[in-house]
């Protein structure tokens, strides 16, 4: 029997042969799909907040029933030509940062001279911050130094800015110590 | 090469009953490549000679008129017998001698002869990017699979083969052997053997690179028990372990929001024995949920899926 080219196009249209294309029963396939409880991750890019190395970050995130953005999981971003995939075991953690189930949610607070730390509210807190803050200054600001130069600082009450610090909070956060008048300002970002 | 295909198959088609037919007829044209490409002509290049032709001229014209005597006979025996029942009733159907298994005899020669002409249209056609029927382009690509010839010039476009411009068959991710590096991803060409390295994070069919959605078990395979956190629902992703009792540790899909395409990845750190071509065949259940969920896969597989 000859055969054509136009045999060939002749066989097998879609439908025709049953289940697939090509006529491969799904039964089976089907009744696993159901089962299978398949739930889709949003991937993004991102940059570790740790140091100022800049090792790239894939997070992936997924919408919570409540509409909460859930952070599933963090991990190297291996088409970076700085980290290649790889992080450092703090960064490799920075899962943890966010999503830590031992991350404490509200203000402790450990009285002079007590041996348990007690809950607070962030009122208390933020007050007695404040007050901390404003003892410590005007116990220890300096306004001449030996020389009789006016120098009208805060020799008593260092800075240490956070690592995950983001460029404007760094900014704010040096704004504010200055305002205070403190000349020992150190925070990672700077690295 | 074909070693490690076959006995991924082997353990697959044991391991996922609801893809046995399709490993089964996989198994069978492994044989029928593993009989062509003995020398692995597959990996060599499009200006060496086929086998038992001296002129280089036309190389394309003369590998294709190989395949469609020496090979595609093969392809559509195997099919119809290992094949499912509709794919070989059509592959019988189109009279070809191998199909039919007529062995000798002039009108048998000249049938042959006759087929292997027609073979060779189909395979240009196939080469050339024709719109081909499904079982066509299951007899071209299943024929083409032993020969080095793409079907396009290479191309610089993203996501397209370096080697061929074809389009990616199926992603995955190389082994990493610290639990603390990701590996590379590389996608595998659907019209090649090549395989190249591409960003974990852009869709390689239409470069987008935001949006992307990674489609993965979260391990509760029955619905009827009552609602639990949501972090227990959440999908197993990235390089971490893999769902408990999940059915496919070793595979996920990725898909692209722009362009509603995706992938089937197969992450070799889950499991290094895995082969990404074959192990990717046995994902039709995926391939059946993404399709409900809207999306297409970027290019169907040799089996259709």
């Amino acid at each position: 029997m000859e055969v054509s080219r136009r045999r060939f196009l002749s066989i097998g249209p879609m439908g025709v042969l049953g289940g697939s294309a090509l006529g491969f029963d799904l039964t089976e396939s089907i009744a696993i799909k159901q089962r299978l409880r398949i739930e889709g991750a949003t991937l993004s890019r991102s940059l570790c907040p740790y140091c100022a190395v800049g090792c790239a970050l894939i997070a992936y995130t997924k919408k919570a029933p409540n509409g909460r953005t859930e952070l599933l999981q963090i991990e190297g971003d291996p088409d970076s030509p700085v980290n290649e995939g790889t992080l450092c075991p703090k960064g490799a953690t920075s899962l943890q940062l966010a999503v830590s189930g031992r991350r404490v949610p509200h203000p402790l607070y450990r009285a002079p001279g007590a041996a348990e730390w007690t809950q607070v509210s962030w009122e208390f807190t933020l007050d007695r911050l404040a007050r901390n803050i404003k003892d410590s200054r005007d116990a220890t600001f300096v306004t001449q130094d030996a020389e009789g130069n006016v120098v009208n600082r805060c020799e008593g009450i260092a800075f240490a800015g956070g690592a995950a610090f983001s460029s404007e909070e760094g900014y704010l956060a040096t704004k504010l110590m200055r305002g205070l008048g403190l000349v020992h300002l150190e925070q990672q970002a700077r690295v | 090469m074909y070693g490690r295909e076959r006995g991924r198959a082997v353990a697959l088609r044991e391991r996922y009953p609801h893809a046995r037919e399709v490993l089964g007829l996989y198994l069978a044209l492994v044989d029928v490549w593993e009989a062509a490409d003995s020398g692995g002509e597959a990996g060599r290049t499009d200006g060496e000679l086929p086998p038992g032709d001296g002129e280089v001229s036309p190389v394309a014209g003369a590998w294709l008129a190989w395949a469609a005597a020496e090979v595609l006979p093969q392809v559509m025996a195997a099919t119809v017998a290992a094949g499912p029942r509709p794919l070989a009733e059509a592959v019988a159907a189109t009279g070809h001698p191998a199909a039919a298994g007529v062995a000798g005899g002039s009108g048998a020669a000249a049938g042959a002869g006759a087929a292997a002409g027609a073979g060779v249209e189909l395979l240009a056609a196939w080469v050339a990017g024709e719109e081909l029927t499904p079982v066509e382009r299951f007899l071209a690509r299943a024929t083409m699979r032993v020969v080095p010839l793409g079907r396009s010039s290479p191309g610089n476009a993203a996501g397209r083969c370096p080697a061929c411009g074809g389009p990616p068959q199926v992603s995955y991710r190389a082994e990493s052997e610290d639990p603390l590096v990701s590996g590379r991803r590389l996608l595998a060409c659907a019209g090649c053997p090549h395989e190249w390295s591409f960003s974990a994070t852009t869709c390689p069919n239409c470069g987008e690179t935001g949006k992307r959605t990674v489609h993965a078990e979260t391990g509760q395979t029955t619905a009827p028990s009552p609602p639990k956190p949501s972090r227990a629902a959440a999908p197993s992703v990235g390089r971490g372990d893999p769902a408990p009792e999940a059915l496919f540790p070793q595979l996920r899909a990725e898909s692209c929001e722009s362009c509603h395409r995706y992938l089937i990845d197969v992450d070799l750190t889950r499991d290094p024995r895995a082969v990404p071509r074959v192990d990717e065949l046995t994902a039709i259940p995926l391939d059946l949920h993404l399709a409900e969920q809207g999306y297409t896969k970027i290019t169907p597989n040799l089996m259709g899926f």
